[in-house]
């Protein structure tokens, strides 16, 4: 009998033992901090600029959600370049192709506005990472890893600056943001100085983020030769001076930088060895635009591998991709501080519902729910 | 004490202290997280939330004071409470500006103290052998206060508190927890267009101290408008038996607060270029127009921009009155159901969510803290059931 006991004994031991064990949890959903490395850092960028839902609102079946291909399709709006046939109610593009509701009070605002900082922070936290005062001391993969830190960083810039300049014009006045782009984030940006960031001077912009960080890529990736058209090579690099010359040359009728952005279109012709699409190949529904690899004309191009590519419409879907969306969801502002956004958007719906925000305007009936054809 | 023996059944005088921690927040606060995502075949990590290193619980201490009584053979009985809750470390989403490519992050952002008065009564005013009738009512008046906030924590001054806006809301110190803080709703201009109140500033864009009111929704400020928590809040109700009949009724109610009715505030757009052809509420005909220029409802035109927005126009009182069920039965005298076997047979009729009154038709109050409600939620169904409990 008392061997008995003590075998109980032991064995609640080793059981009180195991449970406490508990505490060291590792994660399994996601890694933490230490878990990451500059390389799962780098891929991230790439891998953040075709995620699904990356702004927060899929999962509210705002169906425009998916990151920069979204972002392409809204500035095409925008230019009115996309012609909607059909059922114009599932346009999911509507406010930027009409140029209604795109303001900060607007859940679509957050389509760029989030997303373009999202990836303006995962390229600092690459630059911060490594030591950029001489570039001779880094090795081959750091190079190419702060190249394309750089490369992205200027990008988005480049975009972003573009989305929101105002330029005079003759239907609109404001010269109060007259010349103004945007706040500017650098690795070295405190949440203090974040707070209280003014928007930054076009000019500045240009001359102090975008030129530069594309003179570092540039040099950084001037022994580089990019494995696919997925990754950042120095043809993109060219291209994305050629492009921020025109724009500087176009802004103020310089013809020295005109000459500057055909010498760098010029240069990305010959790096990448591409070569423009003939008509045939542009009016190619098929492979002229959906594959950066169909032709011979295309850079560089995103890669969208199977979890990328979901339906936004589908709340109800799979388990895995309502996890995954709730996980982005709760990546947008806390619960109370949607207030000015929640007129609009459903808390949660019966899934036999989607909803379709009709117009983003507050304070107007502005959610209607349709029931789903079967 | 003999001389109480009459009159007096049990009083009681109790007091507890304690404290105890809280960390419903999700793991993994302390350090920042990555989703890992395919980058065309690699591993790649994307940032998923901003981590605070220094993040621990937050506690709570609760201090309750209070008496317990019960009179003239239970006829009378209840309590009456004071409790004091202090919450140091409290975890809150703490927002930044979301150029820093997140919105928000997790932190003990400071102190925080709710106290109030919990008072329970019940009153027997029949028992008979085949009759009993009782009622019973609870209240609580709670206060709430955001205590302490550090200075990383105070970043902008309203009214003379200091803290941090959040969406809508400041959390200031000094203030109640989620205390509006949104434009202030000025009536209509004589064009019948909507104002609201905005600092005026001088030439140089120096504060004068003066309020002003402006047609411009984009150049109003922000003002401080009230805050969510009631005054009273509890519930009350009865119940009779009568020789195997039982019924029962039950209420809940709040007195005071503020909501915000964003289901009114989307009835009362303003048509647009397509924003038209949805429902409005029926306060739409009260519009402003040289008719009716008393109104302080905006005019009705088409392509009239920002005038339903946000505003403590739509800043309703959110006192209600809830009919939480009611429960009617009848129970078979026991002399018959026992001859067959069966210790007890009840009939009965249920009814949950009856009915709400709340100041507005639509509006439902009743289940937010922090005073949004939404008009796409759907407030609790109104269910009906019928039964027949056996107990053998």
């Amino acid at each position: 009998m008392k061997k008995a006991t003590n075998i109980t004994l032991a064995t609640l031991a080793a059981a009180l033992l195991a449970s406490s064990c508990i505490k060291e949890a590792d994660p399994y959903e996601i890694a933490t901090e230490d878990q990451v490395t500059l390389e799962t850092l780098i891929e991230g960028i790439p891998a953040s600029l075709v995620q699904a839902g990356s702004a927060g609102y899929a999962q509210d079946g705002q169906a425009w959600d998916f990151a920069l291909p979204a972002i392409h399709i809204a500035t095409e709006s925008m230019t009115g370049d996309i012609a909607i046939g059909g059922n114009i109610g599932y346009d999911w593009f509507a406010q930027w192709g009409t140029n209604e509701a795109l303001g900060a009070d607007y859940a679509v605002g957050a389509l760029t506005w989030n997303n373009y900082y999202a990836w303006i922070m995962a390229a600092n936290n690459v630059i911060k990472q490594i030591d950029a005062s001489d570039f001779s001391s880094l090795d081959a993969t750091q190079k190419s890893y702060l190249g394309f830190a750089y490369a992205y960083r200027a990008m988005f810039y480049l975009d972003l600056v573009r989305l929101y300049e105002f330029k005079e014009n003759n239907y609109t006045e404001a010269p109060e943001v007259l010349g103004l782009g945007v706040p500017v984030v650098l690795p070295e940006t405190t949440e203090a100085e974040a707070k209280n960031n003014p928007r930054a001077k076009v000019d500045d912009i240009y001359d102090k983020v975008i030129f530069p960080d594309l003179d570092k890529a540039e040099e950084l990736l001037s022994g580089f030769t990019a494995p696919d058209k997925y990754t950042i090579s120095l043809a993109l690099v060219y291209g994305l001076k050629a492009r921020a010359w025109l724009e500087r040359g176009t802004a103020k009728e310089d013809n020295a930088a005109y000459a500057q952005a055909a010498e760098y279109a010029r240069q990305a012709i010959t790096a990448s060895g591409c070569t423009p699409l003939t008509q045939e190949q542009w009016e190619d529904p098929t492979n002229g635009f959906n594959s950066a690899t169909s032709n011979n004309a295309w850079i560089w191009g995103l890669a969208l591998p199977s979890e990328s590519v979901a339906n936004l419409f589908l709340l109800h879907g799979a388990h895995e991709y309502r996890e995954r969306m709730e996980r982005l969801r709760k990546r947008r502002l806390p619960l109370h501080q949607q207030q000015p956004l929640q007129q609009y958007r459903p808390a949660r719906l019966p899934p036999s519902f989607v909803a379709r925000s009709c117009s983003q305007r507050p304070g107007e009936g502005v959610l209607r729910l349709q029931k789903k054809t079967p | 004490m003999e001389s109480t023996y009459e009159w007096l059944d049990n009083l009681k005088l109790k007091a507890s202290i304690g404290s105890q921690g809280n960390d419903n927040i999700g793991n993994f606060r302390y350090t920042n997280t990555y989703t890992i995502e395919n980058a065309n075949g690699k591993v790649s990590t994307v940032f998923n939330a901003k981590g605070s290193e220094n993040i621990t619980w937050e506690t709570n201490s609760n201090f309750n004071a209070g008496v317990e009584f019960s009179f003239l053979r239970g006829t009378v009985s209840g309590g009456v409470e004071y409790f004091l809750r202090k919450t140091t470390d409290m975890l809150l989403s703490f927002p930044v500006a979301p150029s820093l490519g997140y919105s928000s992050y997790y932190a003990n952002v400071g102190d925080m103290r709710n106290s109030g008065v919990e008072i329970e009564l019940n009153f027997t005013p029949i028992r008979r052998e085949h009759v009993q009738w009782d009622i019973n009512l609870n209240m609580t008046h709670l206060r709430n206060k955001i205590t302490m906030l550090p200075p990383e924590r105070r970043n902008k001054q309203v009214d003379g508190y200091s803290g941090y806006v959040s969406g809508s809301t400041f959390f200031g110190e000094g203030l109640p927890m989620y205390t509006f803080y949104m434009r202030k709703y000025a009536g209509v201009s004589d064009e019948g267009l909507s104002m609201w109140y905005m600092d005026e500033t001088d030439d140089k864009g120096n504060p004068t101290g003066k309020r002003v009111t402006t047609t411009e929704y984009a150049k109003a400020s922000d003002y401080l408008c009230g805050d969510p928590i009631p005054d009273l809040y509890g519930g009350f109700g009865t119940s009779v038996n009568f020789r195997g009949f039982d019924l029962s009724v039950a209420f809940t109610y709040q007195i005071g607060g503020l909501a915000y009715d964003s289901g009114y505030a989307a009835a009362m757009y303003s048509p647009a270029n397509k924003t038209t052809g949805m429902n409005w509420h029926k306060d739409i005909l009260k519009a402003w127009s040289a008719d009716n220029a008393s109104s302080d409802i905006p005019r009705l035109q088409y392509e009239d921009k920002d005038q339903n927005n946000m505003s403590d126009r739509f800043l309703m009182d959110a006192s209600y009155l809830n009919l939480q069920n009611i429960n009617f039965g009848y129970t078979l005298p026991a002399k018959f159901t026992k001859k067959v076997g069966i210790e007890k047979v009840r009939v009965y009729l249920a009814c949950e969510n009856v009915w709400y009154w709340s100041k507005r038709q639509g509006f439902d109050p009743r289940y937010s803290y922090s005073g949004s409600t939404s008009q796409a939620t759907y407030s609790p169904v109104r269910t009906i059931s019928g039964g027949i409990n056996i107990q053998f």
